[in-house]
Formats: C-alpha cells, structure tokens, sequence
C-alpha cells in the first residue's frame, strides 16, 4: 500500500516538476541567467527521470500479469481538479520513453551553445512535462490538450534556432498538427456526445460504451476521424510532408522530443482509446489502413533512400517506421498492437538517439551532404560506435528493443494477410540500405576534399555527449534484452477494455 | 395595445450613471483649466468603475417599463469591462498626441450604456433607438484623430454602411409594426414574436432586422466595411469595434433567435429554412474571415478579419440554438466564455498594437513586429499568449471557447458546421502563427519604433494570466 502512495506521488512530481521550472523561469525570468535555467531544466528532467524510472520498475513488479491502470491519482491545485493521472500496461512505456529522452535532450542542450538559453529551456521543460502528462492521463480531453503543449513551443523553438527553411517547416508543421489534432478533437467530442458520458474520462466512457453499444456506422465514421487525424500528427502517409522538414529544421532537443516521443502520441491514442472502443470501426478501417501503412514503409522507405542530406534521411526513417506501427494496429491482434507498442518504444529512442548523433557529425564536419564527409571513423571512432549502434537498432537488429517489435508485428500481419506481410518486410531490407550506407558514406572510406583542411582538428564525442547518448543506448540494449520489462502487462490490457485495477 | 407604462428607474441605474457621470465629464472639461485635465480623465475612469459596481450590485428588477425592457444579463458586466479597457488604452492614444482626451471618454460611456440597453431591450424601438444612440457615438469615435485622412475615412464609411444598416433596421421594425395593426398584438415586443411567424409582413421585417444586426457584428454578407474601418479608426477604437460592438450584435441576435418558437406554431418547414439560413450565414462568414485574413500583412486590417472569422464561430452557436431549443440554457454560459475569452485576447492584442510610436497606426504592418522578443519580453509573451488563444491552442481559453461551441453543435447535429468550423481554424493558424513568426524574426532596423508605457504593461499580464487562468475555469464549473 504504502508504494502504492509513493507512486502516486512521483507520477505527478514527474509530470508537473517540469512544467512548474518552465512557470517558475519564465515569470521569474530576470532572476534567471542562461547557466541557472539550464540547471532548472536539468534538475527538472533528472527528477521526472527518476520518478519515471521508479514507476516502470514498480508497475513491471507488480502488475506484470494483471495490466489494467493503476496509481490512480487526481491532485487538487487551490480547490481545481488536476486530470486524474493513472498509468497502465500501455502507457508505461510511451511514459518511461518521454522521460528518458526528455533527460536525454535537457543533457544535450545544456551541454551546447545556445543563444538565449533561458527561453530555449522554459519551452523545453513546458513541451516535456506536456509530453509526460499525455501519456499519464487517462482523461481523454487532457491527452489533447497536453499533446498541444508542444505545438506552440516548438513553433517558437523553430522560428528562433531553426535550421535551413525553418520559415516555412514551422508553419507547414503548425498548420498539418493543427488539422490533424482539430479533426481528432472532433472524434473525441464525437466520442463524447454520442455516448453522454459524465465527463472526458478514458474509463466513463468505456463504461458508456458498454451499456449502449455503438452502431457499426457511426463506429465506422469515428474511427476514420480518428484515424486520419491522429494519423496526420504521426505522420500517415499522404500527411507526411511536414514531418521530414520540421525534424530537419527544428533544434536538436526538440526534435529528439518531437520525433521520439511526441509522434507516438498519435499511435497511443489509437491503441489507448480508438481500438478497445471502436473495434468495429477498426476492422472495417484496417485493410485501408495497412495500405497507407505500406505507402509509408515502401514508398517512404525509397524516399530515405534518395536523400543526401544527413538529416532529412533520419526525418524521412522516422516517417518510414511508422508505418509498421500502424501495420501492427491494422492487423487487430493484441501480438501486433503489442508489437506497435515496442517498436514505438524502440523507435523512440532510437530516433532520438540518431538525431543526436547526426547533430554531432554535422557540428564537426560543417557538412549537411553525406557524400562530402568520409573518413570521419578514424577521427571520432566513439562517435561512429554510437552511430553504428543507433542505426543496426533503427534497422532492427536482435539484441536492440526495436527487434522485437519488428518481429512482433511481421508475425502478426502473416495471419493478417501473407501479401502484407511480405511486401512490408521489404522495409527492413530498405532501411538496411539506407542505414548502413549512411554509415559508410560518413565513418568509412578517406575524407573527402572539402574535408581535408580541417579533418586534424575533428574532436570526438566530448563527455558531456557521451551521457545522453549512453542513457538512451543503455535503455535501447535493456529492453532489447529484457523485453518483458514492457510487455509484461500488454496481453491482459490489450485484449479487454480499459478498467481501473488496484493493487493488489 | 398595451396597458399603461410604469417607470421602474431603478432598472436602468447602471445606465443612468454612467450618462450622467458623461454629462458630469463633458461639463468638468469644459470648466476645468488645461492642467486640471487629467484629474478629469481620473474622475472619468472611476466614474466607469462605479458603473461596474453599481451593475454588480444593485439587483436586476426583470421586465420593467412596460416589456421595453428586460432584466440585466452579464453582458452589461461585458460591456463596462470592455470601456475600462478602451479607456486604459486611450490614455496612451492620447499620450502621443491626440487631443480631447476627456471628451472621447464621455463618448465611451454614452456608447456603452446605448450598447447595454440595446442588449437588454425587450421591444424593437427600444433596441433601434438604443442601437442608433450607439452607433452615432461610433461615428464620432472613429474620427477623433480627426487630422488624419485614414480616420476620416473610416468614420465616412462607417456612417455610409451603419446607416444603411440602421435603414433596414428601421424598415424591418416598420413592417412589423405593419403586421402587428393587422394582427392586434404589439409584434414590436420580443415576447409576442412567436405569434407573429404566421404573418408574410412580419418575416420580412424580422429579416430586415436580423441583416441589420448582422452589419453590426460584422458577419457576411456585410462584413466588407470592418478592415477598412477598423484599419483607419484609432486603435482604441477599433478594440471596441471588435469586441463590445460586435459582441452586442451577437447577443441580440440569439436573443432574436430564441424568442422564435416555431415548434409551438408548427411550422418546421419554416424552421429548418431559418436554420439553413443562419447556418449558410455562418458558414460563409468563417469562409470569408479566414481566406480574407491569410492575405493580410496590415495588423490591424488582420484584426479585422480575425473578428469576421470569429463572428462566424458565434454564428454557429446560434444556429445551435436555433435549431434545438432545448440547447438554449447553454447558449449564454457558452457565448459569454467565448466572449470573455475573444475580449481577453483582443484587447491584449490591441493594447500591443496600441504600444507602437504614433497615433496613425493605419499602416502598421508584420514586419514591424519583427525582434519584438528582444525590445519587450513582457509584450512578446503577450502577444504569443493572446494569438494561441485566438488561435484556440490549449491550455489558453480560446481552446476552451471552441471547444464548448464545437460541442454544441455537434449536439445539434450540425455536423458540416463543425467541418467548416474546424477548417477555418486550421486556416486561421497561418496568419496568427505568421504573426508570430515576424515577432520572433531577427529585427533590420527599419521597424516601426515601439513607445511602451511601462504603465500598462500590468494591464497587459493581467490579460495574458486571464486568458490562461480562465480555462481552469471551465474545469472547475463543468467538470471536463
């Protein structure tokens, strides 16, 4: 009992701490120079870490077999109700995963020059306490609200230190979140009124839901809501262009923020809320779905292919990817939805991770084009290490987290269709060639010309690199061997609608 | 037709006060020597304040003078709010160089106790001639920079399509009361307006008076002269153009709506027509809003459009309303959390507008805003805080705003309303956010210089902790 309490409590001193130093900066901001509020933003992302860390491993414990939401908590704040914050099966990974990358990406940023540090950090803690509350919240309401957090401090963190055509990639980026996330927001207001639910709890309305079951049509029409626009914020194929140039252009920290974790946010809300409550709509959506899905992994995955430039490749891998998590949720079996969860689990952090890394390569070679670096392996053989590892996971390969939900969903869409299944394994063998070409175009083989003056004087990775990219290395490897740590309580939640379980 | 009218003055104190501390101003100024001037603009202010608490605190008496009025709704809280703003503001219009500081503040209360009997009237002649009282005092705010050719523009066009509106008003009121000779009971008096569904004579008025109001609030197919106006009139004006003038339009508009009841009449043939129209208008108003704010760079010509969109989002509601009776107990929680949440943007907008160098700010434009982050923190945070609640990004209450009118409507069943809407506020998401983008830019010194009044800048947070405390508010009332 008494852990149950503690959990509680860290659930909401990791959701709420960040946003509290982002407040806390901002209406106090002359009181705080660039070092003190990139101290608070660390201190904040270390102590949602933490808190974090500490759940996951307390839910794996006890609730390994059981699922179902638990640390059910609902804080007041001077008499106003907080959203009730409860995590299950689901939802501690996309949890654990915001907080890792999110210390992840404070490390990075306090470790590198910035101008005007300060709001850099008050935008970053608000987006990741936001992140953090999306994907705690069982109020279907506040999981929006909280995902649009992000939107506006991203679009400020764009405009300001924005890379090549952050002018037109912050608002081609405002513009498709917003469609995506107001067509949503009208599924779940659909949601709502059909069902006279009390209120925008996960749990009300599957308790509506189960005494006045929803006819196929209107299932049919909600979930297509749903679907395109959760699929336009996770970039579904034809609503992708946004994402390749907003990841390439946005600032590394957010960018690791907004590819790693925001984006799954789409993915959770179909399997958290859309699947369980509008199967119907599901099944007759899925074979659309796949399709898309296909679109996404083969079409894209050529796109990956053609590019030069170091960081639309990753952008446009991440926009690839997920379409094999939407091939998992297409296929309707709890093995490919719990396959969807690990691989955007995995994908997460290793997304995050390469972004990472390929700011580090551009920062030392000056170099966007990957045919105009070479040789960088003798120079930064650490770097190239973390490079080298960051992509075999993005690639799938055992022993990384991402394996396992590769195979979990190829597995599942066999028994979904064999023709699906074989023309999605081809992205594996497409992301291999991207991956390891990128690899060998900027470690491998003699520097290029444009390279050789200053080539002597390449740094490798300094310590304060090395840390974040070996926490989220450390947690790619950890459940790429003990994936159990998140499947754990994925069978009984996915094959039952929510319910609120307490401990034992 | 009536009986005899009894005087309940009592009803109208709010009203009364603040016509008489005008005539108490305008009569002071006058008197008072040059330098005693801003000790009339003191006594001014705390005359609207006293106002505020006389409207808050002396109770409503409901129907009074014989059915011309009716009780006092939050609207007349609204309105003061709206004229303490304005006022706020034009101290600082005034601080760079207008002149009649005094004079223009006497006409805002004349304006906003005309704008609150408008509201609260219970017959159409009381409302024409509170809505003529109204508009006259526009005419003459509009032109008070009265040097300058822009404002004297605007008021020209304002007094050429107000009174053609005010026409049509008058003519929709003189056919009613055609009908109401023929039918025996007074069709003038909001009350009996149901009986009178069945009178040809009596729809074409009511058309009349509903396309009367629609030029008020700026919604199509009269939304033409507002860029134009709100362009060219000073910028605390143009606040209260946008907000309290417009916001009276739309209350008296669903006022009109609800007092229709074609079910009891049996006319549903009749009734769907009137939805699709008021659904049409708003459709169309949200259309021409929005595809008329992407091409704007003129701040205050985008204002503008930024108004008609949102008029169009009321309009919606309205329809709501219209078309299920029952949803009408959410129409005035609903319409005033979305105009309290409209003016706590607008006004803050227009306070950052209004905190540029000169009073002629016709051609203020986005790239003046441009390193606006670096010269006024408190300014920028006002400005990104104030366009997302336009905008309608969470937490800030515009969200909340759209969200409880999108929920109305699609309790209605207005389901390609909810499209329409939901499409222009993704359209709307380009000009507000390219709004925000010039203010992040790096700045090339050739900016439009900023003249803060560090003195506003209270009024300023206050607005900005407004419009992010005000969704908590929701939470806390209706439990989402």
């Amino acid at each position: 009992m008494e852990m149950d309490d503690f959990c509680r409590v860290l659930l909401n001193v990791a959701v709420y701490a960040p946003i509290f130093g982002s407040v806390c900066v901002s209406a106090m901001f002359p009181f705080f120079g660039n070092r003190s509020a990139k101290a608070v933003g660390v201190a904040a992302a270390g102590l949602s870490f933490a808190s974090a860390v500490f759940i996951w491993a307390a839910y794996a414990s006890e609730f390994s077999s059981s699922g179902g939401f638990a640390f059910a908590t609902s804080p007041e704040f001077f008499g106003v109700a907080l959203p009730c914050l409860a995590l299950n099966a689901v939802s501690v990974p996309m949890f654990a995963l915001a907080a890792v990358v999110g210390l992840a990406a404070s490390l990075w940023a306090a470790r590198t020059e910035i101008g005007n540090a300060r709001l850099y950090f008050i935008l970053l803690m608000f987006m990741q306490g936001g992140l953090l509350g999306a994907f705690s919240t069982t109020n279907v309401m506040w999981m929006y609200m909280f995902h649009e957090f992000a939107l506006v401090p991203t679009f400020i963190a764009m405009c300001l230190w924005g890379g090549a055509g952050k002018r037109m990639a912050a608002m081609q980026m405002a513009v498709y979140l917003t469609l995506g996330a107001l067509v949503s927001l009208v599924g779940i207001i659909a949601l709502y009124a059909r069902t006279n639910s009390d209120d925008f709890s996960l749990l009300s309305i599957a308790l509506a839901v189960a005494k006045t079951p929803l006819g196929a049509d209107w299932q049919y029409a909600v979930f297509g809501l749903l679907m395109f626009g959760l699929g336009t914020l996770v970039s579904l194929f034809p609503f992708y262009s946004w994402a390749p140039r907003a990841y390439s252009s946005a600032p590394t920290s957010f960018a690791m923020l907004h590819a790693g974790v925001l984006k799954k946010f789409g993915l959770y809300v179909l399997i958290q809320v859309a699947v369980p409550l509008l199967s119907a709509g599901c099944a007759d959506w899925s074979k659309t779905m796949a399709v898309l899905a296909l679109f996404n992994v083969v079409y894209i995955g050529l796109v990956t292919m053609a590019q030069r430039d170091l960081k639309m490749m990753v952008s446009y891998s991440s926009v690839a990817h997920m379409g094999l998590c939407f091939l998992g949720i297409a296929s309707m079996s709890v093995l490919g939805v719990g396959g969807a969860i690990l691989l955007m689990f995995g994908h997460g952090a290793s997304v995050a991770l390469m972004f990472m890394l390929s700011n580090a390569v551009v920062n030392r070679t000056g170099q966007w084009d990957m045919l105009k670096m070479g040789g960088l392996y003798k120079r930064t053989p650490v770097l190239a290490a973390f490079f080298l590892a960051a992509t075999l996971a993005g690639l799938g390969l055992p022993g990384f987290a991402n394996f396992w939900g590769e195979l979990a969903i190829l597995v599942s869409l066999w028994n979904f269709s064999p023709a699906i299944c074989a023309v999605a394994s081809t992205g594996l063998v497409i992301s291999a060639v991207y991956g390891l070409r990128a690899m060998a175009n900027i470690f491998m083989g003699e520097p290029t010309e444009g390279l050789s003056g200053k080539f002597n004087l390449i740094p490798d990775m300094t310590f304060g690199e090395k840390i974040p990219a070996a926490i989220l290395l450390a947690l790619l490897l950890f459940v790429g061997f003990f994936p159990k740590s998140v499947t754990a309580g994925l069978d009984a939640d996915l094959s039952a609608v929510p319910t609120l379980t307490q401990s034992k | 037709m009536e009986g005899t009218i009894s005087f309940e003055w009592a009803s109208v104190s709010t009203e009364a006060t603040l016509a008489v501390f005008a005539a108490a101003t305008l009569a002071l100024s006058a008197l008072a020597p040059k330098r005693g001037e801003k000790w009339v603009s003191m006594f001014a202010m705390f005359a609207v304040m006293a106002a505020l608490a006389v409207e808050v605190f002396v109770p409503s008496a409901g129907a009074s003078f014989g059915g011309m009025l009716g009780g006092k709704s939050v609207f007349g809280v609204f309105a003061i709010a709206c004229a303490l703003l304005t006022s706020l503001m034009s101290f600082q219009y005034f601080s760079k160089g207008a002149r009649n500081r005094n004079e223009f503040l006497a006409i805002v209360m004349i304006c906003t106790a005309a704008l609150m009997l408008f509201v609260r009237s219970g017959s159409l002649l009381m409302a024409f001639v509170a809505l003529e009282c109204a508009t006259v005092c526009l005419y003459v705010a509009a032109a008070w920079s009265s040097e300058k050719a822009s404002s004297m523009e605007a008021a020209a066009k304002y007094l050429v399509v107000a009174g053609v509106s005010g026409a049509a008003f008058l003519m929709g009121t003189a056919f009613i009361y055609g009908a109401s000779l023929s039918s025996g009971r007074n069709l003038l008096l909001f009350g009996n307006f149901t009986s009178g569904l069945v009178h040809p004579m009596f729809l074409t008025g009511i058309v009349l008076v509903m396309g009367g109001t629609l030029f008020k609030m700026a919604a199509f197919p009269f939304q033409f002269w507002s860029p134009d106006v709100y362009q060219g009139a000073p910028t605390p004006v143009s606040a209260f153009f946008a907000v309290a003038s417009k916001a009276a339009g739309v209350v008296f508009l669903g006022k009109i709506c609800m007092s229709l009841d074609f079910a009891s009449m049996g006319l549903s043939e009749l009734h769907d027509k009137a939805v699709a129209a008021v659904s049409v208008i708003a459709a169309a108003t949200i259309i021409v809003g929005n595809l008329g704010g992407i091409t704007q760079i003129n701040i205050k010509r985008l204002m503008a459009f930024s108004g008609v969109s949102n008029a169009g989002y009321m309009l919606v509601l309205v329809a709501a309303v219209l078309k299920y009776a029952s949803l009408a107990e959410f129409f005035a929680p609903v319409l005033y959390f979305y105009l309290a949440a409209y003016m706590f943007a607008n006004y803050a907008l227009f306070f950052v507008i209004n905190s540029y160098e000169g009073y002629d700010d016709f051609d203020q434009s986005m790239s003046d805003y441009r390193g606006l982050l670096r010269k006024s923190p408190v300014m920028e945070g006002t400005l990104i805080i104030s366009l997302s609640s336009l905008a309608g990004i969470p937490p800030t209450a515009g969200f909340f705003g759209k969200v409880l009118i999108l929920i109305t409507a699609w309790s209605a069943q207005l389901y390609w309303l909810v499209g329409i809407m939901v499409a222009g506020s993704v359209v709307s998401i380009y000009y507000y956010f390219a709004w925000m983008r010039a203010s992040l830019d790096t700045p090339d010194g050739v900016e439009r210089k900023l003249d803060p009044n560090p003195i506003l800048y209270p009024t300023m947070v206050a607005l900005s902790v407004a419009t992010l405390v005000l969704g908590v508010a929701v939470l806390y009332f209706y439990g989402i």
